[in-house]
Order: C-alpha cells, then structure tokens, then sequence
C-alpha cells in the first residue's frame, strides 16, 4: 500500500487562527476602547453635575 | 461602576492561560489528519467558536424570559452583552469554516443547508440589535427585545440539527456523519482531549468577555440616565 502524503494546507491553517485569535482580540480592544469611552464620559457628567 | 469582584481576576488569568494551553495542544498534542494535512488543526477552535455562539443565544433566551416575568433591567443588559458576544463567536466560526472549506471542499462557500441556516441565524441576531436601535422608549425596547431574543432562538436548534435533518457535506463531529459529508475524520483520543479543551476554554473566556460586556453596558446606561436628566433639568 503506498502511503498517503497528507496536502500542504498550512497557509490554510495559518489564516484560520489569524481570524480566530485576531477577532478575539479585536473584541478586547474594542471592549478595552469602549470602557475607556464610558469613563471618560462619566468623568466629564461628574464635573458639570459638580459645578450645577 | 460595579468593581470587579476577585473571581472575575482570577478566572482572566485561567482565560489566558488555558488559551495558551489549548493553543499548544492544537499544535503540538494533536496529531496531523492524514488526509487534510494541517489546515484540519482549525476544527479545535472553529467547533469552540461556533459552540460558545449557539451558548449566548441560548442564554439571551433565557434572559428574555427572565425578563418578561420579572421586567427586571438585569435581564435586558446581559441579553445585549450574550447577543453581541454570540454574534462575535458565530462570525469568526463562520470565517474560520470558510478558510478550512477552500482546500477541503475546493469552495470559499457553497449553499449547503448548515451553512445556509448558519447565516440566518447571524442575520437574525444581527436584525435583534437592528430591533434595539429602532425604539427608544427603554421599558418597550427592553420588552421587544425579550420577546424577539427567545423566538429568535429556533434559529439556534434549525444551525444544529440542520446536518442531521438534511442532506449536507458539512461533517458531523458529534455522531455519525451523512453519506455526502466531505472532511469527515475519525478523532484519536489525543484529538478528542483537544477539542474538549478547546471548548472549556472557550467557555471560560466566554464567562470573561460576557462579564465586561455586562458591565459596561451597566455603565453606558447609567451614563444614558445622567445625560437625560441634565438635559430635562436645562
């Protein structure tokens, strides 16, 4: 029986957790970036509410 | 703010640290699929991401219930954080299938019946955030939205069951799969130990993310209501 050679599909396989790991980071950045939003908001509420 | 509570640290450690584990073992522990060669290594991760999908629609329907019978505002924010997050992890599923489809199927895309009732469930839930955006009034938002999230949900068990009811080459990693499956494989035990760590590890990041995405919209709501009261008092 002559032994298969499995294909070369690493670029593939590379592209597949560039998505995975790149999209969960991107989720982080952007939750990160948003909470840093939020707060800079409610800072900004604090002092108009503090000076009326 | 709600502060963040010890365990929510100490489980943003074991995230990252088990992400790292599961990453050394899809390439490392695992062995090489024969037939697929290297590119099969996706399927730890993209069955994970898919699987942590349907569990945040699953748990925005639960939500929405929770929230028709108590119209408790608790309910309504971790129902946007679940859909946000599900709608993260089906779309990376989604892509991640796609790059493992074009050397195994020889397509980008076909309009196979998983495939197919995949983005209908993601264009459902992306139509759920449409929903949201559409009414002000916060209480009739909140009680749509409930409402939409649970009847939403069918879509959820169609995704699953859709390669088991119809003919599909998507293969089956749970059971036997279809005569017309292609990229079928059959799972050494070191492959199994993977992808169930794959999938509790996603689960704990999932926790992780769900908790944050909480959390700030606890924060942006609250920030919503000073904003309106200023501007009613002005």
């Amino acid at each position: 029986m002559t032994p298969t050679t499995p294909p070369e599909t690493t670029p593939f396989l590379i592209a597949g957790y560039v998505v995975l790991l790149g999209g969960l980071l991107l989720y982080v950045v952007t939750l990160f970036w948003r909470y840093k939003q939020a707060l800079a908001d409610r800072t900004f509420l604090d002092e108009i509410e503090g000076a009326s | 703010m709600q502060p963040r509570p010890t365990w929510i640290r100490v489980l943003e450690i074991v995230a990252v640290v088990a992400l790292l584990a599961a990453l050394g073992m899809v390439f490392f522990y695992a062995p090489m699929e024969r037939v697929m060669g290297q590119v099969q290594r996706v399927f730890y991760f993209h069955v994970a991401s898919n699987w942590i999908g349907m569990l945040s629609f699953a748990i925005a329907a639960l939500t929405g219930i929770a929230y028709l019978i108590s119209r408790k505002e608790k309910w309504d924010r971790l129902q946007v954080a679940a859909v946000e997050l599900g709608l993260v992890f089906s779309i990376m599923g989604i892509i991640s299938g796609s790059i493992w489809a074009r050397p195994i199927w020889n397509t980008w895309w076909t309009w196979d019946p998983r495939l197919v009732s995949v983005t209908i469930m993601v264009l459902v839930y992306f139509a759920y955030l449409m929903l949201r955006q559409g009414i002000e009034d916060p209480e009739r938002r909140a009680r749509f939205a409930a409402v939409y999230a649970v009847l939403g949900f069918l879509s959820v068990p169609l995704t699953f069951f859709s390669i088991r009811l119809f003919r599909t080459i998507h293969p089956q990693v749970i059971g036997k799969s279809g005569p017309g499956a292609q990229g079928t494989f059959d799972m050494t035990p070191e492959m199994v130990h993977t992808l169930i760590f794959s999938v509790v590890t996603y689960t704990i990041l999932y926790v992780v993310l769900l908790w944050h995405r909480n959390r700030l919209e606890g924060l942006r709501r609250e920030i919503e209501r000073r904003k309106a009261r200023l501007e009613s008092l002005h």
